[in-house]
Parts: structure tokens; C-alpha cells; sequence
């Protein structure tokens, strides 16, 4: 069963929103996504800046109300919860963003931004609550005396252990980590992962890790979805990833990551050029074809469905299935 | 899930950790420290606050300062010079100048203080409601400031305590429906770009209501820029309030009031200068003073220059 699944979401926002210009344009930043996540899995999320993964990321958390479309949590359909019961599903779901420092009020201590859930919530007295504040101060790998100092006093890697305490403080079932390494220096990068990952075992926790490096997400990630201007172009699995990732954008990606070998900088073939087209205006037909070195006729008009190639592996492509 | 520490319930809200004051001295509520560290070296914020202290002493000391009435008329000693019993002279209906102005730090303060206030409780919620809320409610009330903005605001404050009628108590009225505008415009900007910091995003993910949201997360951060901007103005408001008093809207006779004194002396400006010059003088110390420290708050308190005009 699917802890988590989502169909058709759809979120556009009005551009150059303003009197005159009302309704006549949007950015399409999630443009008809569909996946799902079993219980205790981790799905990677990865695209270039602006493909929409924050947005979707924010649109599962309901932070931001989808366009269209519909999300399932535990097979209870979320997409217009409100009030009390959306109250009670923040419990289940939580979030971890990308810049550590503006996620944590500068003005309360560590102590209160942790414990904050759990006065929401009302869970245990005061004293309990402190008590739950330093053990998952330990859990993450601070230390209990931390609770009455200030964000500001923590180093950047530190500061994301903290959130990542805030978020652990509900027992959620669903962490969407919102490019939780991407601001890190890359030795703290593997700590936190690390942590993630001891942390998913330890509590039977399901991420949706979104970022847009390759390797951070293979590393944490069982599947891995690639998204592109709005659209997931292929879902595959992580141990697959290198070697089977059939759609074209997977392979850029693939091989834009950086080989640790100068001797072999003349093998990094297929580079895309330009930038992402206008998510406002998005070209017709595979919105990849402008920058596809495979693209052809049928590329430019018609729009390739996701469709299965092998098991748990599904491409958007026209190209790869010839 | 939340087994465990859900056993009891009913217990409130709140902070958990108490914070202790003193032992991050570089950190006390995060900024405040490092500010007065830089307030404490600036010497010209800490004359006019030294200035602001004596002259609020002064107000509440007024009985015991004072050597008269001041209102207390003595015909036969009217205009008189500086005296052992008048030590600034006396105005036109005999009463005591020192006295008078010592009487009128206490009206001109608290009228100041109370319409300030009155600014406050208006402008507060009203540019968190627009900020926070957004769409059709910030519509509807940026319109309204914008409205009450395309007029010079004395101006507008001058036909409403003419409607109103003279008093004190109408003009502070009057000063305060137009002189709330422009901090609840400040004040949304602020809760604009709070609103959306990942903090506050994460505070809702979490549970937290929007109450909680506003109360703990966005206007702590809006006071500070808050307290800058309403010291900077306080020497303003306190010359728009001597300015309808002067105008014969404000304090009405006998209340010694810095402003009327000024409208009181004009007739006798030739024969008697000294009841023009040390009114006016008092007015110009307390808005210097006022304007001095809200310069040195503001460099304290927003080094990054964001309310600089």
C-alpha cells in the first residue's frame, strides 16, 4: 500500500498578476504529476532550479493549494483537508528546508523552536516536553544543553540537525526534505545524510528528498523521479540509475555529474544546451525537445505519456521506446 | 504514533525552556545585546535620551518642581520680569512661566505618549492583517492608506479636530486616524517578508495556528523596526500637537500647554520676547532630543539601513 500518491497535481501560479492583467498568464510549476511512495521508502526528486520540485514538495506539506489534482496520504484524500483535520495531519507530514538559518527563528531559542510542535499539540507537560526537546537533541546529535542557546550560535550543519529535530518531534510517517544538503559544505553533506538515513530505519520514516544533485539523491533514494518544467520525465530506480536511465534529460544529468578523472574529460558526451524554456510559455508537444539531441518530428508536437519500460522504471519519451 | 508522552492532556501552550537572561550576554533575545552594545557608544543618542529621562522626570515631578500655580493668575504682576518668586517672569494674565513650562512638559508628553499609543493599537493590527491575510483584505486597506496618504497629513489632522471641536483630547484624535497610516504600511511590508521566510512555513507545518504564527513568529520581528521608526516620529507628533494647539485647536485655556503658550506670548512678542523663547525653546529640546536617540536607536537597531529615508 501507498503511503503516499499523488495524481494529476497541477499548481499554476497568476504572472504579472494585477488589475489589468488578471487570469491571462501562469507559470505552470507543477503541470500534471503523478507518483506515489510506498510506507518506508525514499523517493529522490531531482530537476535543474525552477523545474517545480520545491513547489511540489510545499504543494504535498500543503503549505500552497494545488491547481488541480489530487493527493492521497494513507489513502485519505488530503488535497482540501482545513481546519482540525488538516490540524492533525500536520502531525503526519513534515518538512525540512534547503537554508537552514531562515528556517529557525533567530529570535527563540533552540529549546522553543523544537519543543514548539509539541506545545502545539499539547503532547506530555512542560516537563515532558523538555525532556523530548534534549533526547531528540541527542537523536540528531546535538547535545542537551543546546536547548537554551540561539540559532545564530550554530554552525550551518548544526542548524539543519535542528531542524531535522523539529521535524522528527511529531513522529511524522512523511519527511519531504527540501533540498536539505544543497547549502551544506559537501563533508557535512554526508553527515546529515547519514543522519537521514540512520533516522529512517531507526523511526520507519518515508522521505521525498528533493535536490538537484545526483548523487545525494542515488545515495539516500530507493527510486528516483526526474522532474523537468513541471513534468516527471522518468521514475527509476536508484541501483538502475546509472546504467539504465533511458530518457534523454537522466542521461544529461548523468553525465553533467563531475568524474574525479582528467584523463577521462573527453567521454562526457551529451550536454544540453541553453536554458530550460519559459515555464510561463512552455514549448508544445515534449517539453524537452528544444534542447534534446534526439528530438525528431513527433518530439515537437505530441506529448510523450509515462509510460512502463521495465519494472519500476517508467519513461516520458517517444525517442526511447522505437 | 504518538504514544508515549500523549498521555496527558490540557496542559497550555507555551515555552518550554526559559530563557536566561545574561548568559549569552552577545545573544540576549538574539539581537537586542549586540544593539545596545552599539547604542552605548553613541553619544549623541545618549544625550537625547539622557534629555527624553530628565524631561519625563520633570513631567511627573511637575507638583514638587514648580515654585506656583500655574495656573493661578496674578493681574497685578502680569509681564512681570524674572524674580525671585517668577525666576523666568510672568505672562500676560500674571501666571508663572517656569511653572507653566514645567506643567506643559507633562501635557505635551503624555498627549504625545497617549496618541502614540493610540497609533499603535490602530496601526498594528491593521498592517499585520493586510500583510499576513493578503488578497482582497490588503487590497481593500492599502487602498484606504493610500487614500489617507494623497493628503498632507497635518492638513487632513487640522479639518478633523476642527470638526471634532478644540481639545485636547480631539486633537490627539485627530493626529491619530491620520498619522497611523504610515506605520501600518510600514508594518505590512515587514509582515510581507516574515511571512514568507521558512521559519514561519515551517511553524504552520508544524501545527501552529495562525494566531501562534503572528503572536511568536512576526511581530517580535516587527517591533524593533517599529520602536525606531515611533521614536523618529515622537519630535513630530509632539510639534503636530503644539502646532493645532497653537492654532487654537488643542489645550484650551488655562491647561498650560507648550504650543498655546506660543499662541498665548505671540501678541507680546515686541515688550515681552521670553514668552515665545522658552516655549519654543522646550519644544525644540524635546524634538532634537527625541530625534537624536531615534537616530542612534535606528543605527542600533537596523545596521543593515532598511529604514533609512
Amino acid at each position: 500500500m501507498s503511503l503516499l500518491k499523488v495524481t494529476d497535481l497541477v499548481k499554476h501560479y497568476p504572472a504579472g498578476a494585477g488589475f489589468f492583467a488578471r487570469g491571462k498568464e501562469k507559470v505552470r510549476a507543477v503541470d500534471g504529476v503523478s507518483f506515489s511512495l510506498a510506507a518506508g521508502e525514499t523517493l529522490g526528486l531531482v530537476g535543474e532550479s525552477g523545474c517545480g520540485k520545491s513547489t511540489l514538495g510545499r504543494l504535498i506539506v500543503r503549505l500552497e493549494e494545488p491547481t488541480a489534482g489530487r493527493i492521497f496520504f494513507n489513502n485519505l484524500d488530503i488535497t482540501a483537508l482545513s481546519g482540525k483535520k488538516l490540524r492533525e495531519l500536520r502531525q503526519k507530514i513534515q518538512i525540512i528546508f534547503q537554508d537552514s538559518y531562515s528556517s529557525l527563528n533567530p529570535r527563540r531559542t533552540v529549546g522553543s523552536i523544537i519543543g514548539e510542535p509539541l506545545a502545539n499539540f499539547r503532547i506530555g507537560t512542560r516537563k515532558e516536553q523538555r525532556r523530548r526537546v534534549q533526547e531528540l537533541l541527542e537523536i540528531v546529535g546535538l547535545k542537551p544543553e543546546h536547548v537554551s542557546r540561539y540559532p545564530h550560535e550554530f554552525s550551518g550543519g548544526q542548524r539543519q540537525r535542528i531542524n531535522i529535530a523539529r521535524a522528527l518531534a511529531l513522529h511524522p510517517q512523511l519527511i519531504v526534505c527540501d533540498e536539505p544538503v544543497s547549502s551544506l559544505d559537501v563533508s557535512i553533506q554526508a553527515q546529515i545524510l547519514n543522519l537521514l538515513r540512520n533516522l529512517k530505519t531507526q523511526f520507519g520514516l518515508s522521505y521525498l528528498f528533493i535536490s538537484h544533485d545526483l548523487a545525494a539523491v542515488s545515495y539516500i533514494s530507493e527510486r528516483v523521479a526526474v522532474m523537468y518544467l513541471g513534468k516527471i520525465v522518468e521514475v527509476i530506480r536508484s541501483q538502475d540509475l546509472v546504467q539504465k536511465a533511458r530518457h534523454p534529460y537522466t542521461r544529461a544529468l548523468l553525465a553533467a555529474v563531475p568524474v574525479a578523472d582528467p584523463r577521462r574529460r573527453g567521454e562526457r558526451k551529451v550536454i544540453v544546451k541553453g536554458e530550460p524554456p519559459d515555464p510561463l510559455n512552455p514549448p508544445a508537444g515534449c517539453r524537452f525537445h528544444p534542447r534534446c539531441p534526439a528530438a525528431a518530428e513527433k518530439c515537437r508536437t505530441e506529448e510523450p505519456p509515462l509510460e512502463t519500460v521495465a519494472d519500476g522504471h517508467v519513461v516520458a519519451c517517444h525517442y526511447v521506446k522505437i | 504514533m504518538n504514544g508515549g508522552l500523549r498521555k496527558k492532556h490540557g496542559f497550555p501552550a507555551g515555552r518550554i525552556v526559559r530563557e536566561k537572561p545574561g548568559q549569552h550576554p552577545e545573544s540576549a533575545e538574539g539581537l537586542v545585546g549586540p544593539a545596545l552594545q552599539r547604542l552605548k557608544g553613541d553619544k549623541l543618542a545618549l544625550l537625547g535620551l539622557a534629555v527624553i529621562a530628565v524631561m519625563v522626570a520633570v513631567g511627573f515631578l511637575a507638583p514638587y518642581l514648580a515654585p506656583n500655580d500655574p495656573e493661578k493668575v496674578v493681574l497685578t504682576q502680569k509681564l512681570a520680569p524674572p524674580s525671585a518668586a517668577y525666576p523666568l517672569g510672568t505672562d500676560h494674565l500674571g501666571r508663572c512661566l517656569l511653572s507653566r513650562l514645567i506643567y506643559g512638559t507633562r501635557v505635551s508628553l503624555s498627549t504625545a505618549a497617549i496618541a502614540l499609543a493610540t497609533i499603535m493599537l490602530i496601526s498594528i493590527p491593521v498592517g499585520t492583517a493586510a500583510g499576513y491575510v493578503g488578497g482582497w483584505v490588503d487590497n481593500l486597506i492599502m487602498r484606504i492608506i493610500d487614500v489617507l496618504l494623497a493628503f498632507p497629513g497635518l492638513i487632513l489632522a487640522l479639518v478633523i479636530a476642527g470638526m471634532l471641536g478644540p481639545g485636547l483630547l480631539n486633537v490627539m484624535i485627530a493626529i491619530a486616524s491620520v498619522w497611523w497610516v504610515g506605520y501600518a504600511r510600514v508594518i505590512r511590508g515587514i509582515v510581507l517578508s516574515i511571512k514568507e521566510k521558512e521559519f514561519v512555513l515551517a511553524a504552520r507545518s508544524s501545527g501552529t495556528s495562525h494566531f501562534g504564527i503572528i503572536v511568536r513568529h512576526i511581530l517580535p520581528h516587527v517591533l524593533s523596526p517599529v520602536i525606531v521608526l515611533a521614536t523618529l516620529d515622537m519630535g513630530s507628533l509632539i510639534l503636530a500637537i503644539a502646532g493645532l494647539s497653537f492654532l487654537g485647536l488643542g489645550a484650551q485655556p488655562p491647561t498650560p500647554e507648550w504650543g498655546a503658550m506660543l499662541n498665548d506670548g505671540r501678541p507680546y512678542m515686541q515688550v515681552a520676547p521670553q514668552l515665545m523663547i522658552y516655549p519654543g525653546l522646550a519644544i525644540m529640546t524635546v524634538v532634537l532630543a527625541f530625534n537624536l536617540l531615534g537616530d542612534g536607536l535606528r543605527d542600533a537597531l537596523d545596521p543593515q539601513g532598511t529604514l533609512r529615508r
